[in-house]
């Protein structure tokens, strides 16, 4: 490697159709000159044939106008964001970048970049997760790269969002009413033949009847819901008010008491989802 | 609990799933939500671990799945998790997505 040598630029189609374009300069400096004035990576140390130390440089200039991100270890991330003044900020800014380049990756399926939606939301999500990240530097324990740690919460932030636009003009309750199964009724069902259909129905009441019997009006509300509905948990948790978590424990009791009742009824679910099979 | 090949197809899934996919809600056929139902029971354990349990280790399991690791041996009750939690798996997969962006282009933080 030579001094002042430029590496092709890269085109890179993000999902939004756009190009990113980022351009990577390394050089060599004597190693006198050390590292940490001008914010860059822990150089590489290059020791040469006549012992003529020198260590790499490199620099990411991004041309579509957000500033370049220093690559930082986990222990530099740290120690960045836990100090004060230019290094602090410049972490921060960073970490914005990171979360806000990530973004239209982790809501493909959810939200295109370029819906007008989009740019509000991804700045409101990277400045939750900074105050989040911020305040809770401590329980970072290292076992991932920090970027990802970011990035999940990031990801926890923005679908906790969208979810709740999602499903905020929608009604749930119709869906969750009390004191009636909704299991019993789908026994109506095209069955490959006559014999087939007569067996789904039948297993379907037992089901039906085990759900009425083993599980509390509220179990079978939550797990209907979320295993039958398939709305989301954090949605029927709010509605149920509860938390996600807890209605997580809950459902799980739900299902091992289900569990336990079909194998005293010699009901294995092995051969219940063979019967379902088309 | 499915075999490997399973899970991996169940990645390679999510990994090359367009933009077209939201859920829908409430709209399976009577044998989906039949099958749906009893696959949850089959599939529970007397030990989970809960979404506040799984969201603590859900980097790690992406950074290894990222490395190439063979989570589902490292991490099953995590994988378990996933498989029957659906909010938890649309930020496992969002997640993945990040790490796979990142990973095709070195130049990205």
């Amino acid at each position: 490697m030579s001094p002042g040598r430029i590496q092709p630029t890269k085109h890179v189609p993000s999902d939004a159709g756009r190009f990113v374009t980022t351009l990577r300069i390394t050089w060599l400096t004597p190693d006198r000159l050390g590292c940490g004035e001008d914010r860059l990576d822990p150089p590489a140390l290059v020791v040469w044939g006549n012992d003529i130390r020198r260590r790499v440089r490199a620099i990411d200039y991004n041309l579509a106008g957000a500033s370049f991100v220093v690559k930082r270890t986990n222990t530099e991330w740290l120690s960045d964001l836990r100090s004060t003044g230019e290094a602090r900020e410049s972490a921060l800014a960073d970490l914005r970048s990171v979360i806000m380049s990530g973004l239209p990756y982790a809501l493909s399926t959810w939200l295109s970049p370029s819906d007008p939606a989009f740019t509000p939301l991804a700045e409101e999500v990277a400045q939750e997760t900074l105050l989040r990240v911020q305040s809770r530097l401590e329980t970072f324990e290292g076992r991932s790269q920090f970027t990802t740690w970011v990035n999940k919460i990031a990801v926890h932030i923005a679908l906790s969002e969208l979810r709740r636009r999602r499903w905020k003009d929608v009604s749930l309750e119709g869906m969750m009413e009390e004191g009636e199964s909704h299991v019993a009724g789908l026994a109506a069902d095209p069955a490959p033949d006559p014999a087939a259909a007569a067996e789904r129905s039948d297993l379907l009441a037992q089901i039906d009847r085990l759900m009425r019997e083993e599980l509390t009006d509220r179990q079978r509300r939550a797990l209907e819901a979320v295993a039958v509905r398939r709305l989301p948990m954090e949605e029927v948790a709010q509605r149920m008010g509860t938390n996600r978590n807890a209605l997580y424990k809950l459902i799980h009791d739900a299902r091992l008491r289900l569990k336990r009742r079909m194998a005293e009824e010699g009901l294995m679910p092995g051969e219940v989802l063979a019967a379902f099979e088309d | 609990m499915r075999p490997l090949s399973g899970f991996l197809g169940w990645l390679r899934q999510i990994l090359h799933r367009g933009n077209n996919e939201p859920a829908p809600a409430g709209e399976a056929s009577p044998a989906d939500i039949a099958r749906r139902l009893v696959e949850m029971i089959k599939q529970t354990q007397p030990e989970e671990f809960t979404c506040e349990e799984v969201f603590a280790l859900l980097d790690q399991f992406a950074d290894a799945l990222e490395r190439g690791d063979d989570v589902s041996a490292l991490m099953p009750m995590v994988r378990s998790h996933l498989e029957i939690c659906a909010d938890c798996r649309e930020e496992f997969e969002a997640l993945l997505r990040v790490l796979q962006a990142r990973a095709s282009d070195p130049q990205k933080p």
